[in-house]
């Protein structure tokens, strides 16, 4: 007997579908692809494309290392 | 030559004057080795995280074409600077920045093509209204009387 298998629906790269510049210094845009408590989120969350996700997490990082967005927050 | 962006943080605890300063000193290095394509003041921001227990930076960012090895020292001097709380030297992809430019262009192109597409079909069917009302205004009578003894039938059928 085959077992059913819940797959969730199938994500779109959001970047790939919009072909916009994953830009560090729009800190409001990569707001959406970090948790609350400013940690970067999977792909499966966020339904990147793996070459997407690479230049997300760079991106991500390049602002906070210039204070656009937190390491971590503690509230 | 190559793309490079900076993008400096000064402390804006310090009066306007002395930020003017720190970023005026800034520009004029880059200046003097490379040639800047663009300079923005972002203002002051508040900062995502304490910096050497200050909330507020002001933000400046420049971007310039120059030789790699004035960034070094751009960096350097950067370093030694105590009003500069953070700054970030990147290279800029411009075959990615061409690449969103691109296609920037297209979804413009395609907007405008569709405005311009519902503008014609709202003119055509604002026209279509117009004569389909003056060829209606002749029959207009006939359809009251049509319509009137339908809407009880419908009642009806609901309940």
């Amino acid at each position: 007997m085959k077992r059913e298998v819940r797959r969730p629906k199938k994500k779109v790269c959001s970047f790939c579908v919009d072909k916009t510049l994953i830009d560090y210094k729009d800190a409001n845009r990569l707001k959406r692809f970090v948790t609350e408590r400013g940690k970067i989120l999977p792909r499966r969350i966020t339904g990147c494309c793996a070459a997407h996700q690479r230049e997300l997490t760079v991106a991500i990082k390049r602002a906070r290392h210039i204070a656009l967005l937190p390491y971590t927050t503690n509230e | 030559m190559k793309k490079y962006e900076l993008i400096f943080v000064t402390d804006a605890s310090l009066e306007l004057e002395v930020i003017n300063e720190v970023v005026n000193k800034f520009t004029d290095l880059v200046k003097n080795n490379a040639t800047i394509v663009e300079a923005t003041n972002w203002g002051k921001r508040k900062l995502a995280y304490e910096v050497n227990k200050k909330w507020d930076g002001f933000y400046t960012l420049i971007q310039f074409d120059g030789p790699a090895d004035f960034i070094k020292e751009l960096e350097r001097v950067l370093r030694i600077d105590e009003r500069v709380m953070k700054f970030l030297v990147i290279k800029v992809d411009e075959k990615k920045i061409a690449q969103a430019e691109f296609y920037a262009q297209k979804r413009r192109e395609r907007e405008a093509a569709r405005s311009a597409r519902f503008a014609a079909e709202r003119a055509a069917s604002q026209e279509a209204a117009v004569n389909a009302a003056a060829a209606t205004a002749t029959t207009t009578t006939e359809e009251v009387k049509t319509q009137t003894p339908s809407e009880p039938v419908q009642e009806t059928v609901q309940d």
